[in-house]
């Protein structure tokens, strides 16, 4: 539980999840960060789009439209969009790893 | 004592949003003891709002969708394997496997299920489904990828409806079957469903109304329905989206007042036995809960709501390790949003507990609007349509009980646009394909539920 993140990371890299979708593709690399937004707090300031955009999209005027799993060269600008939501709605963290028993 | 409470041996069931806030919760307010989550699905905790909105379009995967922590819980993660019972005396859980775990506490997050279609051999047919899981969502979308010739849709309410926009935003056919007189009708009442009608019927989806679905054809594999206007829908892929069961039967044994509309617990999420008598050491949170809401007359609340199972698991954990003069309500008003048609629809308080419903802001023509939900006289619930931006205003009207309607200019110094109000016609949820979101289930802790719904 306390060893480096990277460390993790590789361990992850060597035992990929079983059952993966073909579909999934996208997650190729399994180093993303996983994002949840807020969506009873966001007020579609759109913030997160400007600096986000290939994560974040409105669709429509104001319903927010994201991809959770961010792509490892998104996540700096990921980390910005989460520090300049200003309702702080963005959270991103690492997903539960499924180690467990 | 106090410190006690920070030790120990505490058990969540339930593995998803409120199992896991719960958990984390429960390590920041000092939890030292051993910690169990145990989850049914496969999986760990992923978020379910994407899978009905991106996932179906088409534009992430139905796997990528797993929560973030907010901080490693440090939980032993049992995954894939159910409870099926629980012993309030000997304060075990028992597992399908044959297992059993022991706790001091226990958190009830096992939130609800897809209500499936009643006749099991229809519902067994291929290209039949239903959405609750990201296994689902997989099953489905793929099915939309296919490129199916006409999609119907069984119930109108917010998932039915986000169903059939995707559907419609993929360039698919689709028919939406409603029992009740339009979409939505059951959450926002007459006004808004007006609007959702409008909007569907303009993206495209043909929207049948006050019929029922009396037969799902097919040999092995959907073909089509009946109607109960003697029409036929041809059609590949039926999607059921008749709302939500909760998962209580697990708990039949227990002892507690749980049932099909959740389990009873008091403002601090304390679960209360069959007898009304709250008990010491189980809580829940989530959509499996039923909690009494001062803002609604004390009505036992049962949500479904992405929000309330954050805040409320949020709660519980709080006071599983406080001692009781430390203990907080759960008091939050809920909050609901859902993104279909290119509208981004909110919801603040219960609208379904009013009587009159008045447009404060902007109109039905331009899509844009704010409506104010009234009963009795005060400001119950609000519902922004493309003005998420006001909601926090009309939230602070909820809390304090203002008068209905709201007076002109509330918000913006804009005069209101339909001075008088009307009434907000909330239908008997029993005559329809779907349900409000936010139910109120009555004043009873006990199993005997009734559900008590403003009168006039
Ligand atoms: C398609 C879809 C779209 C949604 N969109 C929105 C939205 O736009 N806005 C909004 O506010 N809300 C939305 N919601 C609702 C929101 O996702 C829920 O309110 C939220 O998931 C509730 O979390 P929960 O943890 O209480 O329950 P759940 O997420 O239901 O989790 C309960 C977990 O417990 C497990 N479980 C059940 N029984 C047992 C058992 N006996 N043993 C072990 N495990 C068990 C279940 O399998 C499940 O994993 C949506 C839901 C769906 C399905
Ligand atoms: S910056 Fe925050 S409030 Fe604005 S759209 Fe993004 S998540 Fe929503």
């Amino acid at each position: 539980m306390d060893k480096p993140l990277a460390e993790r990371r590789c361990e992850r890299l060597i035992l990929p999840e079983p059952g993966k979708k073909p579909g999934a593709e996208a997650r190729e690399g399994w180093l993303e960060m996983q994002i949840v937004v807020d969506l009873t707090r966001c007020q579609g300031y759109a913030q997160c789009v400007f600096l986000a955009p290939e994560v974040f999209e409105l669709h429509g005027e104001e319903a927010l439209l994201y991809n959770p799993a961010v792509p490892d060269d998104q996540l700096d600008r990921v980390r910005q969009a989460a520090a300049a939501c200003p309702v702080q709605a963005i959270l991103l963290g690492e997903e539960v790893s499924a180690g467990a028993r | 004592m106090p410190d006690d409470l920070r030790e120990g041996r505490i058990v969540i069931v339930g593995a998803s949003l409120a199992g896991l806030r719960a958990a984390e919760t429960l390590r920041e307010e000092g939890f030292t003891g051993s910690l169990t989550v145990i989850g049914d699905e496969p999986h760990p905790p992923y978020d379910r709002p994407p899978l009905s909105k991106q996932v179906l379009l088409g534009r992430m995967a139905a796997d990528a969708a797993a929560l973030p922590m907010r901080r490693d819980p440090d939980a032993e993660w049992r995954l894939g394997v159910r409870a099926t019972g629980l012993d309030p005396v000997g304060k075990q859980v028992l597992l399908a496997d044959g297992e059993s775990v022991t706790y001091d506490r226990l958190l009830i997050a096992t939130g609800t299920r897809a209500r499936p279609w009643p006749n099991a051999d229809e519902a067994a047919l291929d290209g039949v489904f239903t959405l609750r899981t990201r296994d689902d969502a997989g099953r489905l979308t793929e099915r939309l990828a296919a490129g199916p010739r006409r999609v119907l849709v069984i119930g109108g309410g917010f998932t039915g409806s986000e169903i059939a926009s995707a559907c419609r935003e993929r360039g698919i056919e689709v028919t939406l079957a409603e029992r009740g007189p339009g979409p939505l009708v059951g959450a926002l009442g007459g006004t808004l469903s007006m609007l959702a009608a409008g909007m569907q019927r303009a993206h495209g989806v043909d929207l049948r109304c006050g019929v029922t679905v009396t037969a799902l054809r097919g040999n092995g594999r959907f073909t089509g329905a009946d109607l109960s206007d003697g029409s036929h829908i041809d059609a590949d892929v039926c999607v059921v989206a008749m709302g939500a069961v909760r998962n209580t039967e697990w708990l039949a044994e227990a002892g507690l007042a749980a049932g099909p509309r959740g389990v009873a617990c008091d403002a601090g999420c304390r679960a209360f036995n069959m007898y009304g008598i709250v008990t010491d050491d189980v809580f829940v949170a989530g959509d499996a809960a039923r909690f009494p809401h001062p803002l609604f007359e004390y009505q036992m609340l049962s949500l479904e709501h992405w929000g309330n199972a954050v805040t409320q698991a949020e709660v519980a954990a709080h006071n599983m390790v406080s001692p009781e003069p430390a203990r907080r309500p759960h008091l939050a008003v809920p909050v609901f949003w859902s993104s279909q048609f290119g509208l981004n629809i909110k919801s603040v308080g219960v609208p379904t507990f009013s009587d009159q419903v008045v447009i404060a802001q902007g109109s039905l023509d331009e899509r844009r609007l704010v409506a104010v939900y009234g009963y009795r006289g005060r400001i119950t619930a609000a519902v922004t349509v493309n003005m998420a931006k006001w909601l926090e205003y009309y939230q602070g009207l909820i809390e304090t009980a203002a008068p209905f309607p709201p007076g002109p200019g509330a918000a913006d110094g804009r005069p209101l646009v339909a001075a008088f109000p009307i009434p907000s016609n909330v239908p008997d949820p029993k005559g329809l394909f779907h349900g409000p979101t936010v139910a109120l289930t009555g004043y009873l802790p006990d199993r005997r539920l009734t559900v008590v719904r403003p009168a006039d």
